[in-house]
């Protein structure tokens, strides 16, 4: 198969880049010839495909700007889309608004979200960067001009039903890498080999619940008192982590290491007893740092949500498995991966301080737990998470796409419109013509 | 002949931009050509030669989005 690959490639740093450049090179290692499209190099595209067309073209999407250029080949050259994020709003606005094309994002809303008041585009348009937008993804064009969207997690609210690819990420750790790493980053930092680590991974944004970790972590030292949490990532601009920590009184127990360069990532995840994967709000993406942490054997707790809820988790206010009882209580005395063992434990976002004290208070105390959680966790990434799985489904679905039509869509003009556009409304009124 | 286009060598007979875009099947309208790191203008596409050696570039316009 010959494939068109639209994607940012590192060294942008994505978590969708890095994926992409993965994805690539099994591909073209199990005969798949495929041409990357990054933002630079996007405009060979139409002539390249003209000449010889592609089998498929795949856009991978995510909510960023990083994927803004994709848009206009996306909606004129239908292929599969992959989202990473369910939610391409904040994006989305961004790049309508910041080309002040404030009529183009206004009709675009109205368009995608049918069902919500037109005057809820002022919330972006007066730059309230809104909660709101979780709840209207801007997805609709993608939906509706692709031959088939598929996402790495369920999609409840979806426009029209897509197909499922499990996220590969990560690497496999083996208990010998995990002890030098435990000793070696520790070392590094000066916690003792016996000190139960809390770690929490990536931008250091509010977003990751920090404010309700530092909260959690003092009920955890007044029953572990030796116990360290690492933050381990840049500073966001918005959001005084340092102060943070100080207001919860918490310096003495708390380590925070800064921008770990992505070599080292997967050590210091290896290096910690507990892995704080929290996300709240969340445009439906999936952690890489969640994923590294069960392909490390490390106990993990991210908070309960529906784009999750395939996830075998256990309530820390009971102890049994979250939802519909789909799992039973975590067996400590069982090594293999049953059907239906917790691989995680999930937080009640409407609960979360209480259940967030809880679950670290639980598992401070609880070495088995971990040692089982974790030993599920990581059999679980290598069923779900990993890069095999990801190759798999992409190889059905990527053919399932091919052969399928294009859809004949009707979308707003101003996604369809013409390339010089801008160019024209420029030179008009001085009376001048393009000098292409 | 053999030239440079977007970087990979393309055999052609096309003597001239206008020509070469013809072969192409590429509406000139919708394109911005460079040959040899100068930008054609568009009505110069039919009085432009295209020589072995040379390093033609097409940038495609695609509006919307």
């Amino acid at each position: 198969m010959r494939l068109a690959w639209f994607s940012p490639f590192p060294p942008v740093r994505t978590g969708v880049a890095d994926c992409s450049a993965e994805l690539v090179a099994a591909f073209r290692g199990r005969g798949y010839t495929i041409d990357p499209f990054p933002a630079e190099s996007a405009h060979d595209f139409p002539w390249r495909h003209r000449q010889r067309p592609y089998d498929l073209i795949v856009y991978q999407f995510g909510n960023s700007s990083h994927h803004d250029y994709e848009w206009a080949y996306a909606l004129r050259y239908p292929g599969l889309v992959v989202l990473h994020d369910i939610c391409l709003h904040h994006a989305r606005a961004a790049f309508l608004l910041r080309e002040k094309r404030v009529a183009d994002y206004r009709a675009e809303f109205a368009w995608s979200h049918p069902d919500v008041t037109p005057d809820a585009a002022e919330l972006a348009i007066a730059g309230m960067d809104s909660r709101l937008f979780y709840d209207w993804p801007m997805t609709r064009a993608l939906f509706e001009a692709s031959r088939l969207v598929a996402t790495h997690q369920s999609t409840p609210n979806s426009p029209t039903p897509n197909s499922q690819i499990r996220l590969g990420h990560g690497e496999l750790v083996s208990p010998e890498r995990r002890r030098d790493a435990r000793a070696g980053v520790r070392a590094r930092h000066a916690i003792a080999g016996d000190t139960v680590l809390f770690g929490l991974f990536g931008g250091l944004t509010p977003e990751k619940r920090i404010p309700q970790v530092l909260g959690a972590m003092r009920a955890v030292i007044r029953h572990t008192p030796s116990a360290r949490l690492m933050l381990s990532g840049s500073a966001a601009a918005h959001f005084d982590v340092h102060a943070a920590i100080e207001a919860h009184q918490l310096r003495a127990h708390v380590v925070v290491t800064g921008y770990v360069p992505d070599a080292e990532l997967t050590d210091h995840i290896a290096a910690c007893d507990v892995s704080l994967n929290l996300r709240w709000p969340t445009a439906g993406e999936i952690s890489g740092t969640w994923l590294r942490a069960l392909a490390a054997g490390v106990p993990t707790i991210i908070t309960d949500l529906s784009h999750l809820s395939g996830v075998p988790s256990l309530d820390p206010r009971t102890w049994q498995p979250n939802g519909d009882a789909r799992c039973p209580t975590v067996d400590v005395r069982t090594s293999d991966l049953g059907p239906r063992s917790s691989v995680t434990v999930a937080i009640d976002i409407v609960d979360e301080d209480h259940s967030l004290r809880l679950a670290m208070k639980r598992l401070a105390l609880d070495a088995d737990l971990r040692a089982e959680l974790g030993r599920s966790g990581q059999q679980w990434w290598q069923r779900e998470h990993s890069l095999d799985a990801m190759v798999e489904d992409y190889e059905r679905i990527m053919r399932e796409a091919a052969a399928r039509p294009d859809p004949g869509v009707q979308l707003p003009a101003h996604m369809r419109g013409d390339g010089d556009t801008v160019l024209h409304a420029l030179l008009d009124p001085f009376g001048l013509e393009s000098p292409l | 002949m053999t030239i440079t286009l977007n970087g990979d060598p393309y055999d052609t007979d096309a003597a001239t931009v206008a020509a070469l875009l013809e072969r192409l099947d590429i509406d000139p309208r919708r394109v911005a050509v460079e040959r040899n790191f100068v930008v054609v203008k568009r009505e110069a596409y039919g009085a432009t030669p295209v020589e072995t050696g040379d390093q033609i570039e097409i940038v495609n316009f695609v509006g919307g989005g």
